[in-house]
Formats: structure tokens, C-alpha cells, sequence
């Protein structure tokens, strides 16, 4: 096969395939971050038993676990931008709750997520299609 | 509506007065430039070492009806009268403050100063306390089902090699202080419904035991609790079970003294004090439900047989019934050296209009020094004029030997709903340091009501919170509510803390507001260093006084109280927008150090977190707190009372935290600092108050240095 068979590299392809491994670790951070915040909500006496914000909290760290492992699978394009900005405000923002919360562990595991996505936005891995 | 004249007082010729006064030396010698309360204050500030002979005006005026088995001492005291009873002396070798560690009460010992002298856990390990053993009593509600929800604020007390709990539902719990095994219950199946309180409250149990118990007699030792029916048991510390010599098989009806405006009983929230073989307590009231309520009282007995041996009435007696409460529903102490009694009275009711009661009435919203022996009041200074914001004094007088100018001076502190420290010498009342009567607003739209045109303020210590200025709108609040909090301040009346209560828009502010200030849990003191810790709320709240036309459109909202009888009810608020923030700036909550020795504050600090939904706030914004700390010998300073649901340990000298747990519900209470079998124990009753957040616990959290952590003081 040659390169004029697969075609042309398109621009959106180009730069968004980057990484798969950080959209892994997007999903195995929300889901650290999940479970910690999630046996806070559930264990009496953590300081946020019950409560509604342990519960907000929760559902952002769901959908920064969907989030990682859409873009696992998104391998470029306008969606995978989409998803990426959609991470980006969803990240910043449980991280602040789960600050507000006293999560200092689920916290750090959300710095992780973010570091990631830091990857996953940025660095660009190899163009699919491609051969050494 | 005019004032009525105040009768002139004539000394009666009555059995029980004329019996004091052959008990007591020298009556009648002319107290040295003492101004008599309710009166401007403008002496000098009193540095006396010692109790001038002769105190503030007494007389003492039993009624009509007084039966040598119910004796009745009415406390009148005149604008201008000098004389009365003299200071008792002092007992040879009874020490103010406890030789060894004793927890044996509601504020730990009789003189409340809340310390204890131990030293196993120090500023340097309390790092590594943990938590020993904790019991659950069970006897909590949330307030969904039958039984209301549950305040629990009770001290654990020790005595008898065993630790005494009281619960919400009025049962005694005992259990081994090393490791909260039941001794015994004892349940007195008492009635769980609302008579006085919206909640079910309790603050514990107290104990008493003979001086020369008899071999193999039961009751030799007794513990009592109160309940919400006016209901007092008594029962074997030993074995739970009812003492059949107290009053009738165990169990004493203070209601039949409820002879007078009798709406309601006289509930039974404070374990009474013990001194000797007496017993003494007040009571508790319907909060701001009727004009004419139950006149504040406070009854002596007997320890083993409950028989009344004295009973103290507060409001003159003729305008009682047109008045009431001015009772006593906090905790009181007692001068040990001297068997002086120190009450808080509260304010007279209503409690937001005064326009029944323009009489003087001294020893409301006072605080009053009292003979234990017979009933008589020694001195009382009033901390607030007509009374017209529910500034109850609320809290047991901490006793204290202060070294001022360089003179030991015997003294109190008395904390306040208003945020002001009164600190007097407990021999004489006057003030240690100037207490000025500063002018205050009298204009008024409510009809008949004549607000005092001045109020008592003690120059030394500084005020809690700023007494003259609110905090003002918070800005974050009133974005959040799109104006709602400065249309809300807007549209109130503010003129200082004394602001009287309104019928027009908002209504007044009242900052601070009936949650204080300080609260009953009072201070806590260190003898050693003279070093007084506290904790204080800062809350705004709004009175808006109801014409009683229009009560029909208040009737179904939960801030509005009727103060039947009166020609207005009361919407009390606390300044919340409606996403429940408050409209207050921060902080909401402080823990502050004063030295005794200047009446200067050597630090004060933001205390607790406040959360909402379970973010927590930030630290700069502190948290309102009910309840008190303890201190020990080794500088250390226990407190719950945090809305954050977290006990800590706090270095008195720097105010930092040292160490912090979390329990079940907030801790409401007086934390019981107690050694056994060798070990440092802190006990937390984790309980809960309405006040605070709705969440309710039955915890007693006890918290210890692991096995061999100990530095040994």
C-alpha cells in the first residue's frame, strides 16, 4: 500500500491523533478520583456524607470517565475538539468542588486527569496511516 | 402607658428574714459607693483585694402566704437603698479551684472555669490522640416521625468511678470511663413531645453524694435529671435505680411550684448545681410564646428528700402576672470558699415588647450573687435595661482570682448573648474594670414601649464583635440572590446593637442577633496563666414586631411568634438570602484568648468551618458555635461547637490547631477532660443543634494518647 492509496493526511487528522495512552489515563484518574469520592459519600464521619456536593462531585468524575474513553476512541475531528473542551471545563471544575470538598486524594488523582489531557490536547502522536 | 410607681420597699416582718438576720453580723452596714443594679454605673473601677463589709441593697420580702415548709424569698432591690447581707467569709482551706481533677458537673467544677490540671496530653502530643471508645445511646431523633428531633448538649460528668450521661429522652446512662461499658440505664419513660422547646434538649445529669455515707443504705449517692414535664429524678448512682426517700419514690414535680401564670412547666433542660446537700436549678420556658409566662424562679432542696428549702423569685411581686420568665435556664456556680451562688437571669417577657413591664424589674437580664444558706441575694448588676432583644444572660459566671494592678481581686466573667464580657468582683459586683452606660436609640413605632435610653457597657475586655457597627451586606451573597440581601438591609432599621424592634419594613437589625454573642456554654479559664478562651458567633438577625391584626397573614410562618397577650408578635429571621447564605460579611465565627491579669485580648482567630451541600467555606470564614471549650494545665484548649461536625484541640497560647476529629453530629457541649486508671480521657457528646445544621447524633466520642504515647505531663 502506499501513501497515495490511503490518501491525503487531512488537517483535522493531523495533530488530533495524538496519545491514546492520555485518554487512558483520563479514564483510570476519573475513576480513582470517583471511587474515593464516592466511598466518602457512602463511609459516616467523612466529612461529606451524604451530601450534595460529594454527589456533584461524583457525577463529574462519571463524566470525565466517559470523556476519557470517548476520546480514547475518537481518533481526531471536530468531535474529539468537542470532547476535549468538554473535558477541559468539566476537569477544572470538579477539581474545585472536590477541593471544596476536603478530597485532598481524589483531588490529586483529578491534577493527574488534568496533566493528561494536558498531553492529550497538545502533544501530537503519530498520524494514523503512516509507516517508519 | 404610663409607668406605674415602683412601691415603696418595706423590710416585713417575716419569719424567714428574721432568721437570716440573726444568722448574719452587722446587717445594714452601708455598701461603699456600690451602685444598685439597674442604676447608672459610674464607680470607679474596683481593685479591691477584698470584700468591703456590707454589699448592693437587698430586701427581702416573703408573700402573704409563705408556709415555714415553702419558703419564698423575693429579691426587691431599691434604686438607692444601701445595706443587706453581708459577703459570707471564706472557709479555711476550701481552695476557689479544685486540687485535683474533678469533672463533676455541667462546667466541670462549681467555680465553671472548665480546667482541669492534668498534663498527659501536652501542645507537643496531642497530635496523637485518638479515639479510645465511643457509645452510642440511641436515643436521637431527626424530627421526622413523632418524637421531635434531639438537641444534645450534655457533659459527661465523672464521679464515683463511673461516667454519667443524661440523654434527649431523659435517660441516665452510666459507663465505665476506660471503656464505655454499660453499668447500668436507668429510663424514667418520660413524656417525648414539644411542651417548652421545639426540640428535645438535655444537658445532662448532676450528681450528689453524702459527706458520711451510711454502710449498706442505698441512695447514699444519687444522680438526678430533669425533664421537659418539670419532672426530677433521682436514682442510686450506683445501682440506677430510684431513690424512694426523694420527693415521691424518686421523682420530684417542680411543677407544683408553677403556682403563677402557669401555661406551661417549668422544664428541666440543666442538671441543677449541687453544693453540700442542696440541690439548686431553674428553668426553662416557651420561648417568646406569651406576654404573661411563668415569673423567673430558682428552688433550693434537699438532696436526699427533694423538701423545698428555698425558693428565689426574680420579678417583684406586683407585676408579676403581668410579666414573666427573667428565669434561670442556663447553668450556675458557686463560690466554694463562700457558698455564694451566681445565676444568669434571662429577659422578661415578652421578650420583644416591653410595654407591659416599664417598671424596673433589677434583676432582669442580670447577673445575681446569692447566699446559698438562705435564699438572699447578695448583689445583682443588670447587663441589660429593659430588656427588649432576648439578650438573656445565658451562661454559668466563670469564677476567677485575677491579679490586676497588682492586687488579687476574687472575680467573675460573665459572658453574654451580646458579645460583652462583664468581669466584676464576685464579693461585691462592682466592676473590675469601668463599665460605661453608653446612650442607646430610643425612638420607637411600637405603642407603649419605653426603650432604656442607656446601656451598660464594660470597657474591659473589648467587645466580641463590634457592638455599633454590623458587618454590613456581603457582596458574593448579594450577587448570588441578585440584590435580595441589600434590599433586605436596606430596607431594616439599624442604629447599634440596641436598636429597638419595629413594625416597618425588614425590621430591625440585630446584630448580634438571640444566637449571640456567646452562648451557655460561656469561657473557659485557665488558672495558671489567667488566660479566659471563648468562642462567639457572629450573626445577623432581623426583629420585625407583627401588629396583632395582622397575625392572620404570619400564621402558618415558621419565624413568627405570637407573644400572646401582647399587642404585637415577633418575625425573628436570621439575614439569609434564599439560596440559605448569609447576607452577613464573614466571619461568621471566632475563638478569642484574653489575659485576666489586663483584660486584653492576646489573640483571636476565625474558628470552624462553615459548609454548605458539603463544600466547605474558607477558614477566613469561621463558623457560628454553640457550646464551650475546656483547658487543661498543659495549654491545651478542647472544643467542639463548630457547625464543621470536628473536635479540636487548640494551643491556648497561639490559637493554632493542634489536632482535629470528626464525629457524628456538632458538638454542642462542655467537653469532660477526666484521668483514669492512669489515663488522660476528652469526651465529646456529639449531639447536634437545630441551630447550627439539622444533623443529629447520640455519640460520645472519648479520645486518648495511644497506650504508651504518654509523655507523663
Amino acid at each position: 500500500m502506499t501513501e497515495s492509496m490511503t490518501g491525503p493526511r487531512t488537517s483535522a487528522r493531523a495533530g488530533t491523533g495524538a496519545a491514546p495512552g492520555a485518554a487512558t489515563l483520563i479514564a483510570v484518574a476519573a475513576l480513582v478520583a470517583l471511587v474515593i469520592t464516592a466511598w466518602r459519600y457512602f463511609t459516616p464521619l467523612s466529612g461529606v456524607t451524604g451530601t450534595a456536593g460529594a454527589l456533584l462531585t461524583m457525577v463529574g468524575d462519571v463524566a470525565l470517565l466517559i470523556g476519557g474513553i470517548v476520546l480514547a476512541l475518537l481518533p481526531g475531528g471536530g468531535w474529539r475538539v468537542l470532547f476535549l473542551v468538554l473535558a477541559w471545563i468539566g476537569g477544572l471544575l470538579t477539581l474545585l468542588a472536590t477541593v471544596l470538598l476536603h478530597g485532598w486524594s481524589s483531588a490529586a488523582a483529578l491534577v493527574v486527569l488534568l496533566l493528561a489531557l494536558l498531553i492529550a490536547t497538545f502533544v501530537k502522536g503519530p498520524a494514523k496511516g503512516t509507516h517508519p | 402607658m404610663s409607668a406605674r410607681p415602683l412601691p415603696r420597699l418595706a423590710a416585713r416582718a417575716v419569719p424567714l428574714l428574721i432568721g437570716a438576720l440573726s444568722l448574719q453580723p452587722a446587717i445594714g452596714q452601708t455598701a461603699p459607693s456600690a451602685a444598685p443594679a439597674g442604676a447608672p454605673s459610674t464607680a470607679p473601677a474596683d481593685t479591691s483585694a477584698t470584700a468591703p463589709s456590707g454589699t448592693q441593697a437587698t430586701q427581702s420580702q416573703a408573700p402573704d402566704n409563705q408556709s415555714p415548709d415553702n419558703q419564698t424569698v423575693d429579691n426587691q432591690i431599691a434604686d438607692n437603698q444601701a445595706g443587706g447581707a453581708l459577703v459570707p467569709p471564706a472557709a479555711d482551706g476550701v481552695p476557689l479551684v479544685p486540687k485535683g481533677a474533678e469533672w463533676n458537673t455541667f462546667n466541670g467544677q462549681l467555680d465553671a472555669q472548665k480546667y482541669s490540671p492534668l498534663t498527659q496530653i501536652t501542645p507537643q502530643n496531642v497530635g496523637k490522640l485518638k479515639l479510645a471508645w465511643q457509645y452510642h445511646t440511641g436515643d436521637m431523633s431527626t424530627g421526622s416521625g413523632k418524637v421531635p428531633a434531639s438537641v444534645w448538649s450534655a457533659t459527661p460528668v465523672l464521679a464515683n468511678d463511673t461516667l454519667y450521661l443524661g440523654t434527649p429522652f431523659y435517660r441516665i446512662i452510666a459507663l465505665n470511663p476506660g471503656t464505655g461499658k454499660v453499668k447500668w440505664t436507668y429510663d424514667p419513660h418520660a413524656e417525648l413531645k414539644a411542651l417548652t422547646q421545639p426540640d428535645m434538649k438535655n444537658r445532662g445529669v448532676a450528681y450528689w453524694q453524702a459527706q458520711d455515707p451510711k454502710p449498706g443504705e442505698s441512695c447514699q449517692k444519687i444522680v438526678y435529671i430533669g425533664t421537659m414535664a418539670a419532672k426530677l429524678h433521682a436514682v442510686d448512682a450506683d445501682t440506677g435505680k430510684p431513690c424512694e426517700g426523694f420527693a415521691d419514690k424518686g421523682t420530684l414535680d417542680v411543677n407544683r411550684w408553677n403556682t403563677v401564670n402557669g401555661k406551661w412547666p417549668l422544664s428541666l433542660l440543666q442538671p441543677p448545681t449541687v453544693w453540700h446537700d442542696e440541690l439548686v436549678f431553674g428553668w426553662a420556658g416557651k420561648d417568646w410564646a406569651d406576654e404573661e409566662a411563668p415569673p423567673g424562679s430558682i428552688f433550693a432542696v434537699n438532696a436526699r428528700t427533694g423538701k423545698l428549702d428555698w425558693q428565689l423569685n426574680f420579678i417583684p411581686t406586683d407585676i408579676r402576672k403581668q410579666t414573666g420568665t427573667a428565669n434561670v435556664w442556663a447553668s450556675m456556680s458557686i463560690d466554694r470558699q463562700r457558698g455564694i451562688l451566681y445565676v444568669p437571669v434571662s429577659s422578661p417577657s415578652p421578650n420583644f415588647w416591653g410595654g407591659n413591664r416599664t417598671q424596673k424589674i433589677p434583676q432582669g437580664t442580670s447577673v445575681t450573687a446569692i447566699d446559698m444558706k438562705t435564699g438572699k441575694v447578695i448583689w445583682s448588676r443588670q447587663l441589660v435595661h429593659h430588656d427588649i432583644w432576648d439578650y438573656d444572660t445565658n451562661a454559668a459566671p466563670t469564677l476567677m482570682d485575677i491579679d490586676v494592678d497588682g492586687k488579687t481581686i476574687p472575680a467573675l466573667a460573665q459572658t453574654t448573648k451580646m458579645g460583652f464580657i462583664f468581669v466584676l468582683n464576685r464579693l461585691t459586683g462592682k466592676p473590675v474594670w469601668p463599665i460605661r452606660e453608653v446612650k442607646v436609640p430610643t425612638s420607637t413605632d411600637a405603642k407603649g414601649e419605653q426603650p432604656s435610653p442607656t446601656q451598660p457597657e464594660p470597657t474591659l475586655p473589648k467587645p466580641l464583635l463590634n457592638t455599633h457597627k454590623h458587618p454590613g451586606v456581603w457582596g458574593l451573597a448579594d450577587a448570588a440572590s441578585f440584590g435580595q440581601c441589600s434590599k433586605m438591609f436596606k430596607n431594616a432599621t439599624y442604629d447599634g446593637m440596641f436598636t429597638p424592634p419595629t413594625t416597618k419594613g425588614t425590621g430591625a437589625i440585630a446584630y448580634p442577633g438571640s444566637v449571640g454573642g456567646v452562648e451557655w456554654g460561656g469561657g473557659a479559664y485557665d488558672p495558671k496563666s489567667e488566660t479566659f478562651v471563648v468562642n462567639s458567633s457572629r450573626v445577623v438577625m432581623t426583629y420585625k414586631l407583627i401588629p396583632k391584626a395582622d397575625f392572620a397573614k404570619y400564621k402558618n410562618n415558621p419565624d413568627f411568634y405570637p407573644q400572646k397577650g401582647a399587642p404585637y408578635g415577633i418575625l425573628i429571621k436570621t439575614a439569609l438570602n434564599d439560596l440559605g447564605m448569609p447576607c452577613w460579611k464573614p466571619p461568621f465565627g471566632k475563638l478569642t484568648a484574653i489575659d485576666m491579669k489586663t483584660g486584653k485580648e492576646l489573640w483571636q482567630r476565625p474558628f470552624g468551618d462553615v459548609q454548605k451541600w458539603g463544600f466547605y467555606m474558607p477558614k477566613s470564614w469561621g463558623s457560628p458555635t454553640i457550646g464551650s471549650p475546656a483547658v487543661t494545665a498543659s495549654g491545651v484548649v478542647f472544643i467542639g461547637a463548630t457547625m464543621d461536625q470536628k473536635v479540636r484541640a487548640i494551643d491556648m497560647k497561639s490559637g493554632k490547631v493542634l489536632w482535629s476529629s470528626k464525629v457524628m453530629a456538632p458538638d454542642v457541649s462542655v467537653p469532660a477532660i477526666y484521668e483514669y486508671k492512669g489515663r488522660e480521657y476528652v469526651a465529646f457528646a456529639a449531639g447536634g443543634n437545630s441551630i447550627l445544621k439539622k444533623t443529629v447524633g447520640d455519640q460520645l466520642a472519648v479520645y486518648a494518647l495511644p497506650k504508651g504515647a504518654a509523655s507523663g505531663g
